[in-house]
């Protein structure tokens, strides 16, 4: 059962109220071809798209002005994306609710570590830290001390091919947020001293994440292991050398190169107006001028020979992992293979979660990702061994029921629980504004498709088992994966009960 | 990567902070039982997505564990999905997984909470489930077996993660001797002691009507609530339930520090706590302003001192973990070995500045505008409201609290959170747990200016069963906060001898 939205009614008729009240003469650029009137959310309900392209170019044609194009609009949710563009390159995208008490204002940025060099890893997450440092206007802590006297969060990630700052507010904040936002992505003013303090900050990440948890150090390893050459391999910290060596002026010279407009997208979901958001953001950055001028070493390829290593690891028990070479998110195989991938490993009742952890009692916890990057991906599956047991036992007990796939493949019942599993997340992504807002950044920053998500998420929906077993073939080869044998010098054993009874 | 360490440790604490902050039985509307007796419902409507979030607070948790049966509670409250009604383990996660839904159990001092979600066309067939779960659990003897395995293994598994290390430590250490002291996970000890016939009956005895509640979140209406509820949680047990173990005296006995030996890391997890007021308290409220100030935000005092001016931690923070009677605030960081003590040290030197010299009129105002906006960000959606609204009845608070919550935290002066910051600011009782190379951090810890009782994990691994005295520290002239020295050059240039005390990474064949 599908229950209306009522915030899309509300928003439509707060965008014809504005209409209605502010008249402006038709400008800018033509949409995208439309698509035809109605269309189906990815959550199941209907929108009239139609008529929302309409109030968008009503909208745009109010706003009169020549820095501003109308790129596209689309369902999103349970409403409509509005898709812009400004004249220096700036992309905006709003996906406004007006039952949502909130609005997430994000930055995206399209550089991640995979545009760092060898010598000069770590350069992308220390620039996103260092963007909470001064501006030529504002001292340091502005930023944080204005969001948090708003009792908003606010915080920043990167990874291989993004970096992303996202701020949550009452929407009344709305234009403060995009003042400050706007200011440091033009002025940030990099100096010694917060450059000195913040590598302290990302070494002790590094430390904590990495170098001293078993578990980043198999991350790492993975990472190093599937990709090789490519500039994947590397960490997104930064490995420990090159935090040493790293110098402000690497940083000043990424930001200069990476933080421009055309790189940029302002991504607002939630309780935002329109009409008047984008007055905002034309005021604030269409301003800004400067150009994109990174230098992009060409793409090396991953390896394609399969690998297995021993890693020894400072635990208490040992770790598994299996990495496949995969595709890269936008190939038409990538949502039959995260399907795949939760129908073997999502679930206590998933097929090879419940070989290893309740069969074969090898392994207290099983878990699989299959991340959506713009270059190749990699399923990564993690399997930590209950103490006594080692990541040999779990390998070969997975192989086993890897094989057993190829005669006993996914039924039709394993493929509707994984499909009703992925439609929950689905949901979850979009529940709260923020999870909104990130979905569609992320697909603008990674693919440059605002409906990547819309698309990915259609395909899910028509997977077969025929598919499944196709990409199981495909994709699950031996050929296409590396094998980390997470192992420890010190075995734990834990005890049993004295008087254990076994069965029922 | 993320740009800065997102409250992860902090979560743990402000999760049931933000309880007190939004304290609110809301419409909690009793069901008006046609069959039998029903638990409590209540319900936070949204309607969208079309997905329900149920949640099941049971009112028995680790304080109600049989003396030397550490681990009770937990082993009950989660084998209850492992085969429930007439599915066994297998059946009953292929039903529930095939729904798309999932459960979760979670079990601490105060009670258990079981929590899953679904899509709204498969509600009913979810609370069938769950109904078996909560009141028909099979707990079969094979598989409480089993589960128990899993909890010891969880016991071996959080070794290798030192900030949960430190955590579940802390607690133990903080009131060891007191039932709040005793391990909501057991020991290796008393989970081999507890046997499954002891399960069943403990199990039996828990589930009374007045001893469930039963939370709704999305989209579902009142009505469809308690019709569901009747449903399937009727005919439960009138009896009154167990009554909850009083929690004890504070302990307050000087500084001490446990120190857990991680011979390799270069690294330290350190966190401090004193117990202080329950959630109850005419000054929790109060008390919530002054942890603000401390280390509840970004721009507190911990972390512009320990992380923004000396980069000494990628996280600092503080927050109060709330109960009834006793919360406890606790603070925490994790520096590089050759910071561990100076860090510990200065924050210290914070918690004493803040105790005997208050909060300044701007930072009460920035204070008290962070916690008054936090408000609408814990209720943006209806599962975070539903858990916040339960939180805060079985923490016993009023059910206006969630409506005065902005005009109560507005009241809090100068005056008076100084003086409760006098009040409820133990400096000179203070309790660490530092988990990091105990050769290379030991003889610096015992000299630092903190004055720490430093002892080591006894053999037992449990540090409830430490026995040495904490230090007792006489009163100090208001410390002085040294400032680093400015960066007036770039640090890329600078000889890495001139950078002070590097890392201490001992070797790896170390013992």
């Amino acid at each position: 059962m599908n229950l209306p939205h009522p915030g899309r009614a509300l928003a439509i008729a707060w965008l014809v109220a504005l209409l209605a009240t502010q008249p402006l003469p038709l400008h800018a650029a033509e949409p995208k071809p439309q698509a035809a009137e109605g269309a189906m959310t990815t959550t199941g309900g209907a929108i009239d798209l139609d008529a929302a392209r309409k109030d968008a170019q009503a909208l745009r044609d109010r706003l009169e002005s020549k820095d501003l194009t109308l790129v596209d609009v689309q369902p999103f949710g349970a409403g409509a994306v509005q898709h812009w563009q400004l004249a220096n390159g700036l992309h905006v995208l709003l996906a406004p609710d007006a039952s949502a008490p909130l609005v997430a204002v994000h930055t995206w940025v399209k550089v991640g570590s995979a545009a760092e060099v060898p010598g000069k890893t770590g350069l992308a997450h220390l620039m996103e830290h260092l963007m909470f440092k001064s501006t030529k206007t504002q001292p340091a802590g502005t930023f944080d001390r204005v969001l948090e006297q708003m009792g908003a969060s606010a915080n920043a990630a990167t990874s291989l091919d993004w970096t992303y700052y996202h701020e949550t507010v009452p929407p009344q904040h709305l234009a403060t947020v995009l003042e400050l936002e706007a200011d440091r992505l033009a002025h940030l003013d990099l100096t010694p001293l917060a450059f000195k303090s913040e590598m302290e900050v990302v070494k002790n990440e590094r430390r904590e994440h990495v170098d001293n948890d078993a578990d980043g150090v198999l991350d790492e390893a993975v990472m190093a292991a599937v990709y090789g050459p490519h500039a994947y391999a590397h960490p997104t910290i930064g490995t420990a050398a090159d935090l040493e060596r790293l110098a402000l002026a690497d940083v000043q010279a990424f930001y200069r190169a990476n933080y421009v407009p055309e790189r940029v997208a302002v991504v607002l979901a939630g309780a935002v107006e329109p009409a008047g958001a984008l007055r905002e953001i034309l005021r604030l950055y269409a301003p800004l001028t400067q150009r994109y001028t990174a230098e992009n070493a060409k793409p090396q390829p991953p390896p394609d020979h399969p690998a297995q290593l021993d890693l020894p690891l400072d635990a208490s028990a040992e770790r598994l992992a299996v990495a496949w070479r995969a595709m890269p998110g936008s190939h038409p195989d990538h949502p039959a293979l995260a399907v795949l991938s939760e129908a073997l490993f999502g679930a206590d009742s998933s097929r090879l979660t419940r070989r290893l952890v309740h069969d074969a009692r090898l392994a207290a916890d099983v878990g699989a990702h299959l991340p959506e990057t713009k270059g190749p991906a990699l399923l990564d599956l993690r399997v930590a061994l209950l103490p006594g047991h080692t990541a040999r036992e779990a390998l070969t007990a997975l192989e086993a029921g890897l094989q057993d796939l190829q005669e006993h493949p996914v039924t039709e019942l394993e493929l509707q629980g994984a499909k009703n599993r992925l439609r929950m997340a689905h949901f979850r992504e979009l529940t709260g504004v923020d999870g909104r807002a990130e979905t569609l950044g992320m697909a603008w920053a990674t693919f440059a498709d605002v409906q990547h998500h819309a698309r990915w998420w259609t395909a899910v929906q028509s997977t077969t088992t025929a598919d499944l077993q196709r990409v199981a073939r495909t994709w699950l080869a031996k050929d296409k994966r590396v094998v980390i044998l997470g192992t420890v010098e010190h075995k734990v054993s834990v005890a049993r009960p004295r008087k254990a009874r076994k069965g029922a | 990567m993320t740009r800065r360490w997102p409250y992860r440790s902090a979560q743990l604490f402000s999760f049931l902070a933000l309880a007190v902050l939004v304290s609110l039985p809301h419409p909690a509307v009793a069901a008006r039982p046609k069959r039998g007796p029903v638990p409590s419902v209540t319900v936070v409507p949204r309607p969208w997505p079309p997905v329900v979030t149920v949640r099941v607070v049971l009112g028995s948790g680790s304080l109600h564990d049989p003396p030397g049966q550490e681990g009770m509670a937990h082993l009950c409250w989660t084998s209850v999905l492992r085969g429930a009604g007439d599915r066994d383990r297998a059946q009953f996660a292929e039903a529930l997984e095939s729904l798309g839904a999932h459960l979760d159990a979670h079990v601490d001092k105060l009670g258990a909470t079981i929590v899953g979600e679904v899509l709204v066309e498969q509600l009913d067939a979810f609370l069938e489930l769950l109904a078996d779960a909560v009141l028909r659990p099979r707990l079969d003897p094979g598989e409480l077996d089993r589960e128990r395995q899993q909890m010891l293994s969880d016991l071996v598994h959080v070794r290798d993660d030192d900030e949960a290390l430190a955590h579940d430590a802390l607690g133990r250490y903080l009131y060891r001797g007191q039932p709040l002291g005793r391990p909501t996970s057991g020991t290796e000890h008393s989970l081999l002691a507890i046997q499954p016939s002891a399960v069943k009956a403990w199990h039996a005895r828990q589930i009374v009507a007045g001893n469930l509640r039963l939370g709704f979140a999305g989209a579902i209406d009142e009505a469809r609530a308690r019709s569901l509820t009747e449903k399937w949680f009727s005919d439960l047990p009138k009896r009154a339930p167990e009554p909850t173990p009083t929690p004890g005296k504070p302990p307050l006995n000087g500084r001490r520090l446990l120190l857990m030996d991680k011979p390799r890391r270069s690294q330290a997890q350190v966190v401090l706590a004193w117990p202080t007021i329950g959630a109850r308290h005419k000054d929790a409220v109060a008390l919530q302003v002054g942890n603000a100030v401390l280390g509840g935000t970004f721009t507190s005092r911990l972390n512009h001192e320990i992380r923004e001016l000396r980069g000494w931690s990628y996280g600092t923070w503080s927050a109060i973990s709330a109960g009834p009677q006793v919360s406890t605030l606790a603070l925490g960081f994790a520096p590089a070995n050759g910071d561990a003590t100076p860090a510990l040290d200065l924050a210290v030197r914070i918690v004493e500045e803040l105790q005997q010299s208050g909060v300044t009129a701007k930072e009460l105002r920035f204070a008290k505008d962070f916690l008054k906006g936090q408000q609408r960000f814990a209720l943006e959606t209806a599962d975070r409201e539903l858990a916040l609204r339960m939180r805060a009845v079985q923490l016993g608070l009023q059910p206006t609290d969630i409506d005065t919550w902005p005009a109560r935290v507005e009241a809090v002066d100068l005056k008076t959170v100084n003086r409760v910051l006098k009040e409820q600011l133990h400096p000179e009782h203070l309790v660490a747990v530092v988990v990091g190379a105990g050769k290379s951090l030991k003889d610096k810890l015992e000299a630092s200016a903190s004055q720490f009782a430093v002892e080591a994990l006894p053999k037992s691994g449990a540090p409830e069963t430490t026995t040495a005295p904490g230090h007792v520290v006489g009163k100090r002239p208001p410390p002085v906060i040294e400032q680093p020295p400015p960066a007036d050059e770039d640090p890329a240039t600078v000889d890495p001898g001139e950078e002070g005390e590097t890392d201490e990474v001992p070797d790896k064949d170390a013992p």
